[in-house]
């Protein structure tokens, strides 16, 4: 070992550094003064296209972003303003004429780009914008995906908003696609084939439990009152995970037609079935069950005996029902949780 | 003209409302909780549109001081979709009505014409 | 008594060379991973979440001691989040100054009386209150019980599924909480704690409760801070989570799955490295069940956080630190070099042990040679300069090349002056910087085995204008 060998390797690092780093700052410089223009003609669009967005006659707008310099990035930032923050702003024809226009060609470019991260804020962009006319090479790319890996993901969720019902097949292709994915085509498709995509999966010929699963719980989410006899048909003959979807999505639905249903389930063997039928009991106000609720509140599981409270305290008289149990009940758990709820009662008066 | 305060910090947003209204009102605009305390206390308004999350002052607290100084402009609240939870406290500190966000530019320009012709 | 001296140089050398090397090594494998997603528009990919009902709701517990300067505009930024479901819960452990007359001032605070499901045992729970503006800020009051203690309050007291630890004295931007829940979503629960980076808040204008102006600070001690974290975070903790073994999550911010521990027993009150501690510890429970569940790192930097400015704050936080390794690493010796506990255990302990913690021995023998080979002939001369220059090599160069890749990857710094700077600091770390962190990191071992529990009182100045 030689200092000499040392020094010269330590030398050369640093110069090697040094050129790295005139690099670095050069890349630094010139990328700060572009994205400090994109900033300014951005603030600068702002009022022409907020009047377009509102009056199109008033076409200032189009002729400034036509002749702008930065016109892909400063568009794309207004239009993403603009669809955050307003409703239907998605469905806007305006945006929809404003992205095709001057987007899609960028767009359709984009896709086939090496960079993932470009690629996946492409997605983002077009299922922001609804561009219709990118549906076919969306498609043609779902068709060769073989991993449902981020970026199939979002090139189902994109293709959704689309209205494409290719999507839950294509999820299907894959046995262990989360239910979070088929909720998140749900969501997006237009409501009629919502429906009509609903309906198959609840009917579900080829049992996909992962897709009836998010059948029924966006059902509860979303309140479509209209597939309760379905879900109260569900609760009489399915078992275990799927009996569990159905109250929780009752409960979210708020709704049940015969609320006499809901007694094997107060007192079922499981717990999570006992806890929400608590709560569907307390949240639809079903008074008959105030006596089954006592009891719960002694259950073993703390979960129910929280709910069976939590349901207690949603009765016109649940405050005096609660403080009459956290005084007489004869478990003394369900003491503790009375008073727990007692109290809170007390702290959202004020 | 009957004179309205938009305060958000949005500008998109506050600009969109702004255009929206200015043909049938005259409008100031705020960009934080602070500003719109300020120009609520220095002017009389017709109608003050709140955010609900605001830098500095959040719309709510905003709305308490001014019901606190006696101020009873009627207040349009804007909040977040799904809270549920921040409508009931703003009803409860004494905001009128309610927009929640997102929404249309002319359903926001048809509940302020009902309000303020009422 | 030379040929000692000297062979303990080449050791020294042998070793600085090697964990150079391995820091190169743990770097390449990061940098596909930041690079890939280093042009992404995070707002995009996690505006979904926001309206999404598939997200779990999050308590947020914000253990407070002494922080009447910052903790009501922490809470302010907390209120500012973007999340569907939250509450926040600020445990105030017998602070000596008003962190709860603040926070009962500021959001009007009524007392409750809430009996809290104790599911692990904490110091007495003086009084709970719940802020009559938003009823889901919650503030416990209760006798001193140190920082794990007051976190173990607060699960006790939290009603939801998921809780995140913060300091008190943090910052997390607006979609910080969404971006680092985002892996457990998608994950649809099988990562456990999820740990989000930190930045240091010194020198940025954070108004309005958010970040306005990013700006380094004038302060070199902070300056070189920020290097040293750029060089932990690219180099270390990226490449650990890449492999599932990472050990630290930031106790400035993390998620964790309540259930999970609660199972392991909460935060451990005899630790000063609480956050770390049960890390290894969820880590240790997952490979004792032979579990799939993991643990993740966010890169993307999602809460401020503000560096200590003089230098005796800097030390006794340095010494904690070291001490809570230490303490961590012998709590969990079990699993040192034990192919039971995969590469946890293999890899992620060994290195947490050579590395983060006898690192500081080999170098401070190092300086102690250099300076006795230079002037009392300890070791011959070109022994002492060759030595010299790995040491340069070690601290500098290696300091100064992450201030590179971090340009190179993340550039969350906007101005090509910045670069510069940062730059020619890190060069300067082996002459003044590291030296003094090697002397307290050596003290803080010593520490570890005086074992003297205090917070490490950190004098403060708000961060929030």
């Amino acid at each position: 070992m030689s200092l000499i060998f040392y020094l010269i390797l330590s030398i050369s690092l640093l110069a090697g550094q040094l050129i790295l780093l005139l690099a670095l700052a050069w890349r630094k410089q010139r990328l700060s003064a572009k994205e400090e223009a994109i900033t300014q003609q951005y603030e600068a669009l702002i009022d022409v296209f907020s009047s377009y967005m509102l009056n199109p006659s008033d076409d200032r707008f189009i002729q400034e972003i036509r002749s702008n310099p930065h016109k892909i990035v400063v568009l794309e930032r207004l239009l993403n303003g603009y669809v955050s923050v307003t409703k239907g702003g998605v469905a806007s024809p305006l945006v929809k004429g404003l992205s095709e226009e001057f987007l899609s060609a960028h767009y359709a470019k984009q896709l086939s780009r090496k960079n993932w991260a470009l690629r996946m804020n492409t997605l983002y962009y077009i299922e922001d914008f609804r561009m219709e006319s990118l549906k076919p090479v969306l498609k043609e790319k779902l068709d060769k995906s073989t991993q449902l890996d981020l970026e199939t993901q979002q090139l189902i969720r994109t293709l959704a908003s689309l209205d494409e019902t290719a999507t839950i097949p294509a999820l299907a292709r894959y046995p262990d696609a989360p239910v979070r994915l088929y909720t998140d085509v749900f969501k997006r498709l237009d409501e009629s084939t919502r429906l009509k995509e609903l309906d198959a999966a609840l009917r579900n010929e080829k049992t996909n439990s992962a897709l009836k699963h998010a059948a029924i719980s966006y059902i509860g989410l979303a309140g479509l009152t209209s597939f309760l006899p379905y879900l109260e048909n569900e609760l009489r003959v399915q078992e275990g995970e799927m009996r569990i979807q159905s109250l929780k999505a009752i409960l979210n639905m708020q709704y049940l037609s015969d609320p006499g249903l809901l007694l094997p389930f107060l007192e079922s063997s499981s717990w999570p079935e006992r806890m929400y039928a608590s709560r569907i009991a307390g949240r639809l106000q079903l008074s008959r069950f105030k006596e089954t609720l006592s009891t719960l509140l002694g259950d073993p599981v703390w979960w129910v005996r929280y709910s069976a409270a939590e349901a207690l305290v949603q009765f016109s008289d649940g405050d005096i029902l609660l403080s009459h149990l956290s005084a007489n009940h004869p478990d003394r758990f369900a003491r503790d949780m009375a008073s727990q709820w007692k109290a809170s009662l007390l702290g959202s008066e004020t | 003209m009957k004179k309205i305060l938009v305060a958000d910090d949005e500008d998109i947003l506050r600009i969109l409302i702004a255009d929206t209204l200015e043909d049938d009102f005259d409008i100031e605009e705020a960009e934080d909780g602070r500003e719109a305390l300020e120009k609520i206390r220095e002017n009389e308004y017709d109608l003050i549109i709140l955010d609900y999350m605001m830098p500095y002052l959040t719309g709510l607290e905003v709305l308490e001081q001014v019901r606190n100084d006696q101020i009873d402009t009627q207040v349009l609240m804007l909040t977040a979709k799904a809270q549920d939870a921040d409508r009931e406290n703003a009803m409860r500190k004494g905001a009128n009505h309610f927009m929640s966000k997102p929404f249309s530019p002319m359903e926001l320009l048809e509940l302020v014409e009902k309000i303020v012709a009422s | 008594m030379q040929t000692f001296f000297q062979f303990t140089a080449y050791i020294v050398i042998a070793y600085m060379l090697f964990s150079s090397l391995s820091y190169l090594g743990f770097f390449m494998l990061a940098f596909r991973k930041v690079k890939r997603e280093d042009q992404l528009d995070k707002t995009e990919s996690t505006e979904d979440l926001i309206g999404n009902l598939n997200t779990y709701p999050v308590s947020i517990i914000v253990p407070a001691y002494n922080e009447e300067v910052g903790v009501t505009s922490t809470v302010r930024s907390l209120l500012a989040l973007e999340y569907p479901e939250k509450e926040i819960i600020v445990v105030d452990d017998g602070s000596k100054d008003k962190t709860s007359e603040r926070m009962i001032e500021e959001f009007q605070m009524k007392q409750i009386p809430f009996a809290v499901r104790m599911h692990i045992e904490t110091a007495e729970v003086e009084a709970i209150y719940q802020s009559s503006i938003f009823p889901y800020i919650r503030l416990i009051k209760k006798a001193n019980g140190g920082k794990a203690d007051a976190l173990n309050a607060g699960i006790n007291l939290s009603s939801y599924p998921y809780f995140c630890a913060i300091d008190g004295d943090s910052i997390v931007e607006n979609d910080g909480l969404l971006k680092t829940m985002k892996p457990i979503i998608e994950s649809d629960g099988q990562i456990i704690v999820t740990g989000g980076s930190v930045r240091i808040a010194n020198g940025s204008t954070i108004s309005r409760s958010k970040v306005e102006a990013i700006d380094l600070p004038k302060s070199p001690v902070v300056l070189m801070q920020i290097v040293e974290y750029f060089r932990a975070f690219l180099i270390g903790r990226l490449a650990l989570s890449h492999l599932n073994i990472l050990l630290i999550i930031s106790g400035a911010f993390g998620v964790f799955n309540k259930e999970r521990v609660i199972q392991a027993g909460g935060y451990n009150k005899n630790t000063v490295g609480e956050d770390m501690e049960l890390v290894v510890r969820l880590h240790r429970l997952l490979r004792e069940e032979k579990s799939k569940q993991r643990i993740e790192y966010v890169p993307d930097p999602v809460c401020w956080t503000e560096a200590p400015e003089s230098l005796d704050v800097l030390r006794s936080q340095r010494i904690r630190w070291q001490r809570g390794l230490f303490e961590t690493l012998w709590t969990h010796r079990k699993m040192m070099l034990n192919p039971k506990y995969g590469s946890v255990g293999l890899f992620s302990m060994p290195y947490f042990l050579f590395v983060e913690l006898l690192g500081a021995v080999f170098e401070f023998v190092g300086y102690f040679l250099i300076f006795g080979g230079f002037f009392f002939s300890l070791i011959d001369p070109y022994t002492a300069g060759i030595l010299f220059l790995v040491t340069i090599f070690y601290g500098s160069l290696i300091s100064a090349l992450a201030v590179l890749l971090e340009e190179l990857t993340l550039h969350k710094y906007p101005k090509a002056s910045h670069l510069l700077r940062l730059y020619f600091w890190a060069l300067t770390e082996t002459f003044w910087y590291r030296p003094l962190m090697v002397l307290w990191r050596v003290q803080g071992i010593f520490a570890a085995f005086r074992k003297k529990a205090h917070w490490g009182d950190m004098k403060r100045k708000g961060i929030s204008s």
